[in-house]
């Protein structure tokens, strides 16, 4: 189906394109994934492609690799004779673990470098965040409020129990920051010696870093960010390595490029090298993943009114009403025209979005089906989320074939919502807020397994496993029953011997069968048994080569297969620290990682990178932040809490949640450890940051990234949209300042006419 | 003797004093002219003894061997590789050189130690030094340090530098990493610590045993080398390219002294590169030679292959190769080289498998044709397959040299057994281990029943086994009466060993194996696996106590206390280099792709598996060692650069791949997932390689 699309003109210029540095500003919905997946199948056709090479697509998140395989695949189906060939996907990570696993050995790296992930990463920082609060007691004192300044008592249980943990964070995110900017540890302490005394959140920050270095690297480990920095230094210590990845890959796609970080654009420039072939396709008006990172939409913004030799632009947009449409066409107006505060007027830019034109294959729903409502009633949070319930909670069940998303700001807010509807009966999903769900699930159902086995003489753990091998028919009402069923049967069993390994005289199995008087289910039980045959079998083999035998059997999706990798990797390592170690040990080991009572080494790593498809769920509430729901789009859409919290402007009486309340003068840490960071890179006198400037610029960014994700919010709808606003904790926040305007906007009588 | 060709019965007969460099790819048919001159030359009267037969590996030279047998019966030749002749020499000599090679103690004999011998007095030396932050700024298992150390040695012998040179060579000119600097001062200081050892105890390691035979015994006018060159009168050198360049010289030297040589070079391979072979070094012998001849008919592959095998050639090394004469049509590639696409890698594994049953089940194929090969062998993925196999009824032999034996559930199942034997050794193994040495050395017993029993006649406190008799009927019964009489008998020889005085551990084992385990009813019978480990471990037991005299004086432990203490410790048996015997011939063989080659034996079929896998090219990358910058080819000081990594690479992958193909008579099936046992997507250069191919491929009809 998708091969008949004919390109709309905006898309035609794109895919005439050759060679050169190109790029593309698009809005929202205007097929920029599609668009880009095909001009990377127009490279691939016409042959500009030596053996051998690929075009490199660099996108956000994994969701989006696959997404643009399957695309790619389909296009190419049937023209190249293996999958795969000719492109390759990958997030800047999985660039970076490409580039840099070719040569390991360049980085002095061992062939077998493990990766820490970010909660491991972060569990590091935190335990040396520890230990430098203990060899420097006071050392935040004087920036606390004098309330507490001069209160022993509090100071202590303050200390106790939150500025560790905020310790923890402000360096973390400022080592990570420091490694984005690719400065290593040695570098900075080195500059630290002189002004030392002058920046003592900064040096704070560098001790704390130094600590966290020392132990990766008595782990033989990683981070993210490291290995972003070493495949970016590995491109720069030996030309002959940057001449063979420009050779591999002499095209380079990369969508979402609002979202690019300085070292992502770094390395991307490098790959293509002066006058090589770089296409940038993104948003800036959705670049919402800017905080505490370097990413900055004007890296693309400058990209294409100064880099790229060709610009274009994809405005045409099928997927809202015109009258969606033009409250976002509206908002972007008003940023640049009429904000309150004028730094803040460059958050959004044009292009505005346009219709389709007549006659495009996928036309612009009927403008007549457009609602909107932006309630101004003052609501505490509870009501507010009430109100949502009940009125998605009509909608839903008035048009059950259609889709409906209530955002929220912020994942917390989507789980109280989510009691409000359980409460009402309604038909939800929250998957888009559960990351760890499936890292969870995978996990506990490997421990199934390694329960039946190390004690395989236990019927209900036999049955455990069973239902564990057949999870993935749970949410089949047909066949769960049965499989229930039949794990009853299984866990009454006497001895579990004569049904997987039975005698002559005795097989178990018939008499299974008897009993769940179905003999449609002999051959479901017979692979069962064949199944528990091999996992038996393989007891014998290593710790970690029997997950993975047993993870061949239990999973199939590529996140599921990588978790169980990694969960073999680290319990190989334990089981050589615990040589006592029995199966038992090891199933405790992993029921610890499930339940996750052992620190979150998994959280995040099995992250759902399926993609999530708003259709399957007609019918259901789906509840997601905002954040989550980029890319994504439903009939109906709820935008909840769009008060001067979660959007503030820049005005006094805005409150940011960066702020902490202990801190004096309102200050955000973070935001001055950062600009202690910049001050430390040597910058003259003249751009010496002083105390709190750190701060209002970090809030000036925070206003901007804040419009661009409600806008982000507003065109997620492809019919109708109602946004709510709270009174917040305190009773004292008000609507955003852009969700008045856009009311004002709507009341005027001559937009009255055009609803 | 299988028919010959008129070149090969040209090689076989060249008269008495001829001097031939033979090459030729694989499946042309050298090592059978190799043979026929062997068998001719003995037909000529030339005496047994007096014939030198030099393989880079023993097991190579097996097929020489056999001949000789069936030919003459009781003849004995010298199969010979050139450690093993530098070995025998040191032995023979060894009073008249032991003091000038600096040994310490000339008085008393010399210890050959072997890899994991060396390696244990490696760790020795290495070990303490730890905690003074040497080997600080690398991190790889302490076992691969070792390894590595020594490897840096035998390259220094092999390619003919002094080992206090390493570090000078590894660095490159421009390194600007003190890091880096220090490990390669790290590399240096050990090894020269290691040598030093070895010379204060008279033990040997393959580097020593080299350098001493060259530099005190293959010197013009020493009694070692006239005693060989009147010793052997003709000789035939197999496999030249795999050997090492000092080999080559002492061969050059050599040469004019025999009256007739046959010298056998394969043409694109020296597989063994990583070990320091030199197939350009090799070459340098041709001109020594009074012929040179090349084979170029391929005995094994039928025309379709060897189109296959000439395009991939051409591809893979990206046009440095001569064009194929023909592409293979697509029809024929349908023929040889079958493939389907699979997500995810548990599907490809069931394709392989179910292509397996047709060949042997449905088309009559001796599974002895059928191979199935992996750059890299995982347990998992050889039980996954294994299991799968005897689902079907099909036998299967796998072989993987380089496997630590340490890690072996055969091995732990008789390192247990040796620990019940001996309890006052202090080990005490644990229900779970006892459950798994059940599973294994009772024939039929399952996971369920074994741990049934376990539980019931194991006291995990004093470590004894009770009598069958003494648990319940219930138990008895659902154990079943036959493993309980299994069970006994075991129980009973272990018993009655114990009343005994103490053997030496290669012994104990040796006896437990020979009258219980591979008696009918029990784990070990008929499993040829199973037998061929068992007997790596008792070599390994018997050359460990060949040297571990003095120090077992010295930590006052047993042999075996002290044996399986560095078992455990990783430092033992964890590199155990076993060599392959003959596989069994009804059986479908899994092996790494390299094993495969190296064993030298074409297949009518074989099965890639994972092909998209970067294995297929990427060399292991030792951080403490570099088997090109140690090479004679590499200027000194030069930087390795990610073009000769990519050469590397290429020339790597076509000489394993063409390798493979040239052994293969009917067809290749290749398992292709585009996500692999981890769930990473690959896409490596092997798999563009073949997708080229098919692309190229001329569409005619089908």
């Amino acid at each position: 189906m998708m091969q008949d699309f004919k390109p709309r003109p905006k898309q035609a210029e794109i895919l005439a394109y050759e060679r050169g540095y190109m790029g593309i500003a698009a809005v929202p919905g205007s097929g920029k994934t599609w668009t880009l997946s095909r001009l990377a199948v127009e490279i691939i056709r016409s042959n500009l492609l030596a053996d051998g090479q690929e075009v490199l697509i660099v996108t956000l998140v994994n969701s989006a690799v696959d997404n643009f395989s399957a695309r790619i695949g389909e296009f190419i189906q049937g023209e190249q004779l293996m999958p795969k060939i000719g492109y390759r996907v990958r997030t800047l990570h999985g660039l970076a673990h490409d580039i840099v696993r070719r040569r390991p050995d360049l980085l002095n790296l061992d062939e077998n470098f493990q990766i820490v992930d970010e909660p491991d990463s972060v569990g590091i920082v935190e335990d040396a965040a520890r230990s430098w609060l203990r060899q420097h007691p006071n050392a935040l004192d004087h920036y606390l409020i004098e309330d507490v300044y001069e209160n022993e008592q509090k100071k202590e249980n303050l200390y106790r129990s939150k500025i560790h943990e905020h310790v923890r964070e402000v360096s973390w995110n400022f080592i990570q920051l420091a490694k984005d900017n690719g400065l290593s540890f040695g570098r900075l302490s080195q500059r630290l010696e002189e002004v030392r005394d002058s920046l003592p959140l900064a040096a704070m920050c560098i001790d704390i870093y130094g600590v966290y270095q020392r132990a990766l690297e008595y782990r033989g480990a990683v981070d993210f960010s490291d290995l972003i920095r070493m495949a970016d230094q590995a491109l720069s210590l030996d030309e002959s390595y940057l001449a063979y990845y420009r050779d591999l890959w002499p095209y380079i796609l990369e969508d979402e490029a609002q979202d690019s970080s300085v070292m992502q654009e770094r390395i991307l420039e490098k790959l293509a090298g002066v006058g090589g072939n770089w296409v940038r396709v993104g948003d800036p008006n959705q670049a919402i993943f800017e905080t505490f990172t370097t990413a900055d939409p004007e890296l693309l913004r400058n990209f294409i009114a100064d880099k790229a030799g060709f610009q274009r632009e994809l405005p045409n947009s099928g997927r809202s009403t015109e009258g969606i449409i033009r409250l976002a066409n509206e908002l972007i107006r008003w940023v640049m025209e009429e904000h309150p505060v004028e730094d803040a007027r460059i958050a959004l830019s044009p292009p505005p979005i346009e219709p389709t034109p007549p006659g495009d294959p996928q036309p612009n729903p009927p403008d007549d089906e457009t609602y909107i409502y932006f309630d101004d009633q003052e609501r505490s949070l509870g009501e507010e989320l009430e109100f949502v319930a009940n009125d998605a909670g009509a909608w839903i069940e008035a048009h059950p074939e259609s889709t409906l998303a209530v955002l929220v700001p912020a994942a917390w807010i989507g789980q109280n919502l989510v009691e409000q509807l359980e409460a009402r009966d309604l038909p939800y999903t929250d998957t888009l807020l559960k990351i760890t769900y499936s890292t969870r699930k995978t996990v506990g159902a490997m421990t199934h397994v390694l329960n039946h086995l190390a004690n395989p003489k236990d019927a209900r753990r036999l049955a455990n496993a069973y239902k564990a091998w057949r999870r993935d028919k749970q949410d089949d009402a047909d066949t769960w029953p049965v499989i229930e069923r039949i794990a009853k049967e299984i866990a009454k069993l006497p001895s579990v011997e004569d049904f997987v390994w039975p005698g002559p005289a005795m097989d178990a199995l018939d008499g299974l069968l008897a009993t769940l008087e179905d003999d449609d289910l002999s051959d479901e039980l017979e692979e069962f048994r064949r199944i528990v045959r091999r996992w038996q079998g393989a007891v014998l083999l290593p710790v970690d080569q029997l997950i993975l035998t047993i993870g061949q059997d239990l999973f199939r999706q590529a996140s599921e297969l990588a978790l169980v990798h990694k969960v073999a990797l680290d319990l190989r390592r334990s089981r050589i620290q615990n040589e006592e170690w029995s199966l038992n040990d090891t199933a405790n080991e992993l029921k610890m990682i499930a339940t996750r009572k052992r620190r979150g080494n998994y959280t995040g790593f099995g992250e759902d990178d399926r993609e999530f498809e708003p259709q399957k769920y007609a019918g259901k509430i789906c509840v997601a932040t905002m954040h989550k729901a980029k890319g994504l789009e439903w009939d109906r859409v709820h935008l909840v809490g769009v008060s001067n919290y979660d959007f503030p402007s820049g005005q006094p009486y805005d409150y940011y949640r960066s702020r902490r309340w202990f801190w004096r003068d309102e200050l955000d840490l973070q935001a001055e450890a950062e600009a202690q960071l910049d001050n430390l890179l040597g910058r003259t006198d003249f751009d010496w940051k002083e105390e709190g400037e750190g701060t209002k610029d970090a809030e000036m960014e925070y206003v901007k990234e804040r419009l661009r994700l409600f806008y982000v919010g507003i065109t997620r709808a492809k019919k109708e949209l109602v946004v709510t606003w709270n009174t917040g904790n305190r009773g004292d926040n008000r609507p955003a300042a852009a969700f008045t305007a856009l009311r004002t906007y709507l009341e005027s009588d001559q937009n009255d006419a055009a609803l | 003797m299988t028919e010959l060709s008129s070149g090969q019965l040209d090689i076989a007969e060249a008269s008495l004093d001829s001097k031939v460099f033979l090459q030729g790819v694989a499946g042309t048919g050298k090592t059978a002219a190799g043979i026929a001159r062997l068998q001719y030359l003995l037909d000529q009267g030339v005496q047994a003894e007096n014939i030198l037969v030099l393989v880079p590996q023993r097991a190579l030279g097996l097929p020489y061997a056999q001949a000789v047998q069936e030919q003459s019966g009781t003849q004995m030749i010298d199969f010979l590789t050139i450690g093993g002749l530098a070995r025998r020499m040191v032995d023979l000599y060894w009073p008249l050189i032991a003091e000038e090679a600096g040994f310490a103690q000339p008085n008393e004999p010399p210890i050959f130690l072997t890899l994991e011998t060396a390696q244990y007095y490696m760790a020795r030396i290495v070990e303490p030094k730890f905690e003074h932050g040497v080997f600080e700024s690398v991190s790889i298992p302490s076992y691969r340090l070792y390894s590595q150390v020594i490897d840096n040695l035998d390259k220094a012998a092999g390619v003919g530098f002094p080992h206090t040179e390493i570090a000078a060579r590894l660095r490159p000119a421009d390194l600007e990493d003190p890091g880096k600097a220090r490990v390669f001062y790290d590399v240096q200081s050990c090894a020269n610590e290691f040598r030093e050892y070895c010379l204060a105890h008279n033990l040997l390691d393959f580097s020593l045993q080299l350098e001493v035979f060259l530099e005190h015994l293959w010197s013009p006018g020493t009694l070692c080398q006239e005693y060989l060159i009147r010793q052997y009168t003709h000789t035939i050198v197999d496999n030249l390219e795999e050997k090492v360049p000092v080999a080559h010289d002492m061969l050059l030297e050599w040469l004019p002294s025999f009256s007739s040589a046959l010298l056998i070079y394969d043409q694109e391979a020296g597989n063994r590169r990583f070990l320091g072979a030199d197939p350009d070094s090799a070459l340098r012998l041709s001109e020594s030679c009074h012929e040179d001849i090349e084979f170029t008919e391929s005995f094994v592959m039928g025309s379709e292959l060897t189109s296959f095998s000439e395009s991939l050639r051409y591809i893979v090394l990206q046009g440095e190769a001569h064009p194929p004469k023909k592409w293979p049509a697509m029809h024929e590639l349908e023929t040889i080289l079958p493939y389907q696409h699979h997500v995810y890698f548990p599907a490809m594994l069931d394709w392989v498998v179910n292509e397996i049953r047709m060949l042997v089940h449905d088309q009559g194929v001796s599974p002895g044709e059928i191979a199935v090969l992996a750059p890299y062998l995982s347990d998992s993925l050889r039980y996954s397959l294994v299991e799968r196999l005897n689902n079907q009824e099909i036998s299967v032999s796998t072989h993987r040299p380089s496997r630590s034996l340490s890690e072996e559930p055969v091995i732990e199942c008789l390192i247990n057994l040796a620990k019940l034997a001996h309890l006052g050794w202090g080990y005490k193994p644990t229900r779970q281990e006892i459950t798994f040495m059940l599973m294994q050395a009772v024939g039929e017993l399952d996971l369920v029943r074994a741990q049934l029993l376990a539980e019931h006649v194991y006291g995990e406190r004093d470590g004894a086994l009770e009598a069958f008799e003494s648990i319940s009927a219930e138990i008895q019964e659902r154990v079943t009466y036959q493993v309980g009489e299994r069970y006994e008998r075991l129980r009973n020889w272990l018993r009655d060993y114990m009343a005994t005085e103490e053997e030496e551990l290669d012994f104990f084992l040796s006896s437990l194996f020979g009258e219980v385990l591979s008696q009918p009813g029990f784990g070990f019978h008929e499993d040829y696996n199973a037998g061929q480990l068992t007997a790596n471990l008792i070599e390994s037991v018997q050359k460990f106590r060949w040297i571990a005299g003095d120090i077992l004086e010295e930590s006052e432990r047993t042999l075996g206390q002290e044996y399986i203490h560095m078992v455990e410790q990783g430092v033992i048996a964890a590199q155990y280099i076993g060599s392959w015997t003959t596989a069994q011939d009804e059986s479908v063989l899994i092996a790494p792709a390299y094993t495969f080659l190296m064993r030298n034996q074409p297949v009518d079929y074989q099965f890639w598996l994972n092909i998209g896998s970067t294995d297929w090219y990427q060399r292991l990358y030792q951080p403490l060692t570099h088997p090109e910058v140690l090479s004679r080819r590499w200027p000194e000081g030069r930087k390795w650069t990610m073009e000769d990594e990519e050469q590397y690479a290429r020339e790597s992958m076509a000489r394993l791949t063409v390798g493979l193909v040239r052994r293969c008579r009917k067809a290749i099936y290749l398992g292709l997932s585009e996500l692999n046992e981890a769930g990473y997507e690959m896409t490596g250069d092997l798999q563009k390689a073949l997708n080229s191919i098919l692309k190229r491929a001329p569409r005619g009809t089908l």
